[in-house]
């Protein structure tokens, strides 16, 4: 069983289609990456993929579970992190996280060891709204890890995130994939998809225009940048 | 339906009541507005109240109105602008249960302003009681709760708005419209006309039945709504 899997995925937002018959799958405790310019589907496949948004046809299957039919099984087991931490900002990080810990019905114990994961118990009961933007993404993994999901969804996770911010958010990402954690993620770094994951696709006008392992297709041009500008159309444009 | 688990409410209402206490931005300006308003409506129209109190109920409702068109919106609205409407929507809680748990803390906002303004529209106005004061704050109390379930409703419908927070008050009104009417009507029998719980049964029973049908209709509504 794939932990993600769509068949022909469509959705419009009126007359914009936004996503055009997208197939891909994505193993169990695999880093997948989809790249593509701003515009090409990606955070909307995401958020399909958790439930947020409805496709207007195909099938978008989570472990095994139908995303649409099957929204509240799906949302038991996967975690999401996108650009916004989704985190209260007059709350202080230990209240987020028992808040988000009671409402999955897991044990408020598990607030405390995420803390300790992602080392912001010394800042535990400070409000969110002191955080630095790498404090915030850090709690934002927390939170989305508080109920040990086996599918981590990651929209653009990096954005905003210093050097040093992001060296951290990597080696976490690391860890959680040596622990059998299945990622699928968005990202405009080809930088960010090398270092991470093992295969990916490229999301143009939302069509997958390729698809492969990430050694494959850097291999057919050279660098994982070309072949993005490539799949995009977009080489020669800057 | 999936049921609605109590814990689940409650915890969103422990959130909701901890993140206002620290900044008491809501509660703040509703206490304010609802002051202010009662204190300009006894200057301005004092006088006629004495000599016809019925105007003095209708002029309570209308602040509690407006109060209620300024505050309880916001408890959706702040999420979706914040984000955090996706961070509930993850969970596994229920839209019942996300519903629920807005409309108790809005309700909760609500008897907080209610339990001030009341007695003070009474000392301002200097309002002749002929009924209960327990039932009157009663049927008050009856009425704010289908307020705060209309208006919980109404917000997750135009949360992908663009003027949703103009556009809010102007569904609002004739959709509570009814609620309004029977409220004003049993309000002033307890407190002009003395009467008791049994002769205002009647306004109780359709307000109680509006609340239900109207908290049906944004349970059943409420995924869709939120779908950009």
């Amino acid at each position: 069983m794939h932990a993600v899997e769509l068949r022909d995925v469509e959705k419009s937002f009126g007359r914009h289609r936004v996503l055009r018959g997208v197939t891909l799958s994505v193993e169990r405790g695999e880093a997948f990456v989809l790249l593509g310019p701003n515009g090409a589907g990606k955070t909307t496949l995401i958020r399909i993929v958790a439930t947020l948004l409805r496709q207007d046809s195909g099938e978008v299957r989570v472990l095994g579970y139908d995303a649409r039919k099957e929204a509240q099984e799906v949302r038991r087991r996967i975690g999401v992190v996108s650009h916004n931490p989704l985190l209260y900002e007059e709350l202080t990080a230990r209240e987020n996280l028992e808040f988000y810990a009671r409402a999955f019905g897991v044990p408020i114990r598990r607030a405390e060891e995420m803390l300790e994961r992602v080392e912001l118990e010394e800042r535990a009961d400070d409000q969110v709204s002191t955080f630095s933007r790498g404090m915030k993404q850090r709690l934002s993994i927390a939170r989305a890890l508080l109920h040990s999901p086996q599918v981590l969804l990651l929209d653009e996770p990096t954005t905003g995130l210093d050097i040093r911010g992001r060296r951290d958010f990597y080696a976490l990402l690391e860890r959680l994939l040596e622990e059998g954690v299945t990622l699928l993620m968005t990202t405009h770094h080809p930088e960010e998809a090398e270092r991470l994951c093992s295969r990916g696709a490229v999301l143009h006008s939302g069509r997958v225009v390729a698809e492969g392992r990430i050694q494959e297709l850097k291999a057919s041009v050279g660098s994982l940048e070309e072949a993005y500008l490539r799949a995009t159309g977009e080489e020669g444009e800057t | 339906m999936r049921k609605v688990r109590p814990s689940a409410v409650v915890n969103l209402v422990r959130k909701e009541l901890r993140a206002e206490l620290r900044t008491k931005h809501t509660v703040n300006f509703m206490l304010l507005f609802s002051g202010l308003a009662v204190a300009f409506f006894s200057r301005i129209s004092g006088s006629y109240v004495a000599g016809a109190p019925e105007i003095g109920v209708g002029l309570l409702w209308l602040v509690f109105l407006f109060t209620g068109m300024l505050g309880l919106g916001r408890a959706f609205v702040k999420e979706k602008e914040l984000g955090t409407l996706d961070g509930l929507r993850l969970t596994p809680m229920s839209s019942a249960e996300i519903l629920a748990g807005k409309a108790v803390y809005n309700l909760l906002l609500m008897l907080g302003v209610q339990s001030i303004i009341f007695p003070l529209f009474i000392v301002f106005f200097d309002f002749p009681i002929r009924g209960s004061v327990l039932l009157a704050f009663g049927v008050l109390t009856l009425g704010n709760a289908c307020f705060v379930i209309v208006s919980s409703a109404l917000a997750t419908l135009v949360l992908n708005a663009r003027a949703r927070e103009l556009l809010l008050p102007v569904i609002l009104l004739p959709v509570l419209f009814p609620v309004i009417v029977l409220s004003v009507s049993a309000l002033k029998g307890v407190l002009v006309d003395g009467e008791g719980f049994l002769n205002i049964l009647g306004e109780i029973k359709i307000i109680l039945a509006y609340a239900v049908v109207m908290s049906t209709i944004a349970i059943l509504t409420f995924d869709f709504a939120l779908e950009e």
